[in-house]
């Protein structure tokens, strides 16, 4: 069936000098900004992924959040969220495309949180 | 079973036994006359097969011996019983309409006329009207106490009372205008906050979450309360969150008009030690992006979880006092809320501060039922226990930090609205400093809470009057030491309000109870 429902990511973006804030020791508010990548450079990154099928549905300048099928997912990075999402295990990339690799950290499937009643 | 292939539905009346046919009783039909408008069974009988030779459909197990329901087209209807049909509109809940076929009111074209041959058979007809469902009360009900419960409170007076926000109100101060986000399982529009003419933003949808109108969870529904208990003129921005958290406060940071504060009662259970995994990276840095930004950001520590972000840095980290009522100054260490070390971030101990909650009760695997919520009526908090008398009746009794964290965020709304410059840093400073120590009780995570600040409740349970008093100081603090006109734009814009001797007496008073 070809109707399988979108899944969202996180997709974590890098800078020229190939940082991210997966290099950030400690993110708080006196280091927000250290992983950060230049508007113009997210929105290139953001156009490659809408043109590989992926929506990006928000973001800062640190990550996006992508939206795509499953088997969007397992070609273009390697990695299944639905096979994350049914084991409530994170899960992250396993390989980035050759033309992208200097854009992109790594890409992420979170569990949901836990909410506290 | 009818349904949406059938036009028109309605009630057919057979014979009856009589006197009086059921159309033509003008008196109560009750137990006591009920069975002089049964009907014979062969006239039953008689009546299904003449409307099923006819073309309608009888559901027989939505019929009885006093009336049948038919189906079928409006075309039927009208060449059968001569009924004069139009398509109407009819409010079945809050805001939900649903069109119909159905006769005008007036008794003589409501009541439908059988074809000659059949006058004696068939009393006649009523079309079925879609019923009005009852949407909860704005009024919560009145629960019984669970006998291994204790006394719980209500929103938004048992909150804004006990959290001293009710005396910041009567200044005048409450909130309003200041923008609070909060990222949960939705906001359903329910008659608690329609009613008391609490004002809700647009519900945004997070990556992954569908129909904003709803939360069968019943959580943000529930915890959304608490803000407005403490400030009943704030804004309140609902982010629904799917399945991707960081794009969700993406999403309430991005959104017009930006909120200032931002609440979530929600987190991992994983700050056990080492680094902060990679995959809650971004979580981390678009908290630290917020706070940068200037809004200052809550979160629920857990209710005896290690969470994250609660125990991010630059986060208010939330705990739980409990009040062991009718006392209304008798606060421990909520047995049901976190209090730890946290591992991902050396010396950041958590909770900052504390909202109220229950303690944990061995009711329904061990809860903390203290505050009487709203929720969408069948909402999975709906039927939480204990009973709030109904799973049905749109209520539910629960009180983790998931309950305390958005009574913080309304304290901060009323400093924010006084000081709209405060940093996310001063307030949670300004909280932690007002804050009433709390001296005793045991937290769920084994901490115990002693005189002055600790690891179980870290400064205490907030105190919204010494909070505002505190941020009025800072005020009087700019105001002496600005130009002239500056003062004069103060006082006229409301900014440096008059000191009256209300508020001096008030002062004293607040002063001597703590």
């Amino acid at each position: 069936m070809n109707d399988t429902p979108s899944i969202t990511a996180q997709l974590v973006m890098k800078r020229p000098d190939g940082r991210s804030i997966l290099d950030v020791d400690a993110g708080t508010a006196t280091t927000a900004d250290l992983g950060n990548v230049t508007d113009d450079r997210a929105a290139a990154i953001s156009s490659r992924l809408e043109e590989l099928g992926f929506e990006v549905q928000s973001g800062n300048l640190n990550t996006l959040s992508i939206s795509g099928k499953d088997a969007l997912f397992e070609e273009t990075f390697g990695i299944s969220p639905f096979a994350a999402m049914a084991v409530g295990a994170p899960a992250h990339s396993t390989k980035i495309p050759a033309e992208l690799d200097d854009f992109i950290a790594d890409v992420f499937v979170t569990p949901p949180p836990d909410f506290f009643p | 079973m009818a349904d949406a292939e059938y036009e028109v539905v309605a009630n057919v009346s057979p014979r009856s036994v009589g006197p009086n046919s059921l159309f033509a009783q003008t008196d109560a039909i009750t137990a006591e006359n009920v069975d002089e408008f049964r009907s014979s069974q062969s006239d039953v009988r008689d009546a299904t097969r003449a409307l099923e030779d006819a073309g309608f459909t009888v559901f027989s197990e939505a019929s009885s011996d006093i009336t049948l329901s038919v189906g079928g087209s409006a075309k039927q209807f009208k060449e059968f019983f001569g009924a004069k049909l139009t398509r109407q509109k009819t409010e079945v809940g809050p805001d939900t309409t649903m069109s119909f076929m159905g006769t005008s009111d007036d008794p003589a074209e409501a009541l439908m006329q059988a074809p000659d041959q059949f006058q004696q058979l068939l009393e006649g007809a009523v079309v079925a009207r879609p019923p009005q469902y009852f949407a909860p009360s704005a009024i919560p009900p009145v629960a019984p106490v669970d006998p291994a419960a204790y006394q719980y409170l209500t929103v938004p007076d048992g909150v804004s009372v006990i959290m001293r926000s009710a005396r910041v109100h009567r200044l005048g101060v409450t909130g309003k205008d200041v923008v609070v986000g909060m990222i949960d399982t939705g906001l359903y529009k329910h008659p608690f906050y329609q009613e008391r003419g609490y004002r809700l933003l647009t519900t945004l949808l997070g990556p992954g979450a569908t129909d904003a109108s709803t939360d069968p969870n019943g959580h943000g529904t529930g915890e959304a309360a608490n803000i407005f208990a403490n400030a009943p003129d704030c804004r309140l921005r609902m982010v629904k969150a799917g399945n991707d958290p960081v794009g969700s406060f993406n999403v309430l940071l991005n959104s017009t008009p930006k909120p200032q504060v931002c609440t979530n009662s929600w987190g991992y259970n994983v700050d056990s030690g080492g680094p902060l995994p990679n995959w809650l990276k971004p979580l981390e840095a678009a908290i630290a992006n917020a706070v940068a930004s200037g809004v200052t950001v809550c979160f629920s520590a857990g209710n005896g979880h290690l969470a994250f972000p609660g125990s991010h840095p630059d986060v208010i980290s939330v705990g739980g006092v409990h009040v062991n009522l009718p006392d209304t100054t008798d606060f421990e260490a909520s047995s049901y809320a976190s209090s730890f070390q946290s591992g991902f971030y050396p010396g950041r101990n958590c909770p900052d501060v504390c909202g109220l909650t229950g303690r944990r009760v061995n009711i329904g695997g061990g809860k903390a039922p203290s505050l009487l919520l709203p929720v969408q009526e069948g909402a999975q908090l709906d039927a939480i226990a204990p009973s709030t008398g109904g799973t049905n009746d749109g209520y539910g009794l629960f009180s983790g930090t998931s309950a305390a964290c958005p009574q913080i965020a309304g304290i901060v709304a009323l400093m924010l609205e006084k000081d709209p410059a405060l940093t996310p840093v001063k307030v949670k400073e300004k909280l932690m400093k007002s804050a009433r120590d709390v001296k005793k009780g045991t937290t769920a995570n084994g901490d115990t809470a002693a005189v002055g600040p600790d690891l179980a409740t870290g400064a205490g349970l907030a105190d919204a009057k010494w909070a505002y008093l505190n941020t009025m100081g800072d005020v009087a603090t700019t105001f002496f030491s600005a130009p002239k006109d500056q003062q004069m734009a103060m006082v006229t814009s409301g900014a440096m309000p008059e000191i009256s001797k209300d508020f001096v007496e008030d002062l004293i008073e607040t002063l001597r109870s703590r």
